[in-house]
């Protein structure tokens, strides 16, 4: 009973401790003293008259002996408590801190400062599991409200083609709706797997599987792929990357990269002007930099830093049904550059022409 | 009735656009702000279906430009924003309703008529005159409960002359409310329609509704 009472709080078993070293050293301490007394005494009083004597006298100084023992044990015990209080006042802050935490808005980290130092490294590790925790929290809040955001518009095309088809009675018109509301659930395809590689980029990043590429071989490939989809922007796309360049690169994220720039240019970018894919070496250290350059007349300077902005609705987009992409194209690019460790620079010259270089790609 | 329909998603807005026109509304498209502002400086419309999230010039800048030309235009917000301070926001600066995206076509189309009744402070949607009776919901004319079979453009014609009885409209004036911005048609097609309307109302009794003036066009007194 005692045990448990003890050992549940820290304060108490400082105190139990305490006043155990305290009375053991005092009771130690009293014995001692009182054979020297003792031994005093006797060589003092020999008599018979002197030994009722002295047996008072020992009396008196075993009554002095145990008050000053308990006094002292007194005076121990309340400074004992005074100051574990005021020391262990820092955990209990923390402690109340640590209960006031949500568990559904963890955005509160425990107060460090006082906190006796054997248990700050524990405080610190808590507060950046917190910290993580929180933005975990939030990267899924951002996700589901960008998901439900992006979602609305190809959702409400699909229901309101529907709805406005079903009323239709002419064949042709019926199937023009159904081309469109196909072409819709498309578009909401590309919404739901850009938001999702952007949510997976940490761990596609942790993942992505390094190989020897040749970046001439998959331009190639990916112009091939897109002109399925959209053969006359294709025939605007120039690549000049030479054959003999290889990197060292993961070919799925290289292609979703590059997928979404040619995109971007198509959908944003003059239909009537070429598309350039160029390959450039960085300087000495052996690193390169994919380029794609495409003219862009409605595009402004001003607008360059808002690019990869997810909401930002500066230009008008080309929505067609064989368009590729969505629009959040360079949004996904930025993402995957930030978390591949590439640099992505925007561009704009006085031609009107938007150049987009992904800086960092190590070359073979 | 002449609408406006501002809306960045072609195929959106091809789908409001065909069902609109298909019940009768004279609709034009606006595919970003700029084109927007274009049209509301050139036309008058009755109503404006405003997105809020458009290239360029945004919804509520559009909807600011058309408060502050005192059009009596009235707007209908429809956007994926579904946060309470957009609907203020947007509220705030003049628009009639909001409706979040996606939304049920008929919900769309019921708000749109009943913004039209206020724009021409109607409590119902009845429109009468003597025996002839427009439901403008079900947009369906009847003379002594019988229906006149009359196509989306003749009911649109008679709808507008009944709204504003009395009130002279030229054939360039009803076919600028009949037809959209991008028709070929010619405003004579005016012409014609109110003949085959005339045709049809006095087969089913009515003969003397629509007045023609000499140079000032088409009333009903």
């Amino acid at each position: 009973m005692f045990r448990e009472w003890a050992g549940r709080s820290l304060q108490r078993r400082l105190l139990v401790s305490l006043l155990l070293g305290v009375g053991l050293s005092l009771a130690v301490f009293q014995v001692v003293v009182d054979r020297l007394v003792d031994r005093y005494i006797e060589r003092s009083f020999t008599q018979a008259a002197d030994l009722a004597q002295r047996d008072q006298l020992m009396r008196e100084v075993d009554l002095i002996l145990l008050g000053g023992v308990v006094t002292v044990l007194g005076v121990c015990a309340l400074a004992t408590v005074l100051s574990v209080r005021r020391g262990l006042q820092s955990l209990d802050r923390v402690a109340r801190a640590a209960q006031e935490i949500s568990i559904d808005q963890p955005a509160r980290t425990l107060p460090l400062s006082g906190v006796p130092t054997e248990i700050q490294p524990l405080g610190e590790r808590f507060n950046q599991l917190i910290e993580r925790l929180t933005e975990a929290l939030e990267h899924e809040r951002r996700f589901s409200a960008d998901l439900a955001h992006e979602l609305r518009t190809p959702l409400t095309e699909i229901r309101t083609l529907g709805e406005a088809g079903s009323a239709r009675q002419d064949v042709a018109g019926l199937q023009e709706f159904l081309r469109q509301t196909a072409a819709a659930a498309v578009g909401m395809q590309s919404v739901i797997e850009s938001l999702l590689a952007v949510a997976r980029a940490d761990r596609v990043a942790a993942q992505q599987a390094l190989e020897p590429m040749s970046v001439a071989a998959a331009v190639r490939a990916r112009i091939e792929r897109l002109r399925i989809t959209a053969p006359e922007d294709c025939a605007r796309i120039v690549s000049r990357v030479s054959e003999g360049q290889w990197i060292q690169a993961d070919p799925r994220l290289f292609d979703a990269m590059l997928l979404n720039l040619l995109a971007n240019a198509i959908q944003h970018g003059d239909p009537g002007a070429a598309i350039e894919i160029d390959w450039l070496q960085e300087g000495s250290g052996g690193n390169g930099a994919l380029q794609v350059r495409n003219a862009a007349p409605q595009l402004a300077r001003e607008d360059l830093p808002h690019l990869t902005d997810r909401f930002w609705r500066g230009m008008p987009v080309k929505h067609t049904a064989d368009a590729p992409g969505v629009g959040l194209g360079l949004w996904v690019v930025g993402s995957l550059c930030r978390v591949l460790g590439l640099t992505l620079a925007l561009d704009l010259d006085e031609l009107r022409r938007l150049t987009v270089r992904l800086a960092g790609f190590r070359a073979l | 009735m002449k609408l406006l329909i501002v809306e960045d998603s072609a195929r959106l807005s091809a789908a409001l656009t065909s069902d609109f026109r298909r019940e009768g509304f004279a609709v034009d498209h606006a595919g970003d702000g700029n084109a927007a502002l274009g049209q509301i400086e050139t036309h008058d419309y009755d109503l404006m279906i405003l997105d809020l999230m458009l290239p360029g010039v945004s919804g509520l800048e559009v909807l600011r430009a058309l408060r502050a030309s005192q059009a009596p235009t009235r707007v209908l917000v429809l956007s994926a924003r579904d946060q309470i301070e957009d609907r203020v926001a947007a509220l705030n600066l003049g628009a009639d309703d909001y409706l979040v995206k996606p939304f049920d076509l008929g919900e769309l189309k019921a708000r749109t008529l009943a913004l039209l009744r206020r724009r021409y402070g109607e409590t119902s949607g009845v429109l009468a005159h003597g025996e002839l009776t427009l439901d403008t919901n079900a947009r369906l004319a009847t003379v002594r409960g019988a229906p006149v079979p009359l196509t989306p453009k003749e009911y649109a014609l008679l709808e507008t002359l009944l709204r504003h009885r009395g009130k002279s409209f030229t054939r360039v004036a009803l076919f600028e409310r009949l037809y959209d911005g991008l028709s070929d048609a010619s405003d004579r097609v005016v012409e014609v329609i109110v003949s085959t309307l005339r045709t049809k109302l006095a087969s089913a009794g009515i003969r003397t509704l629509i007045e023609t003036r000499r140079g000032f066009g088409y009333r009903v007194p």
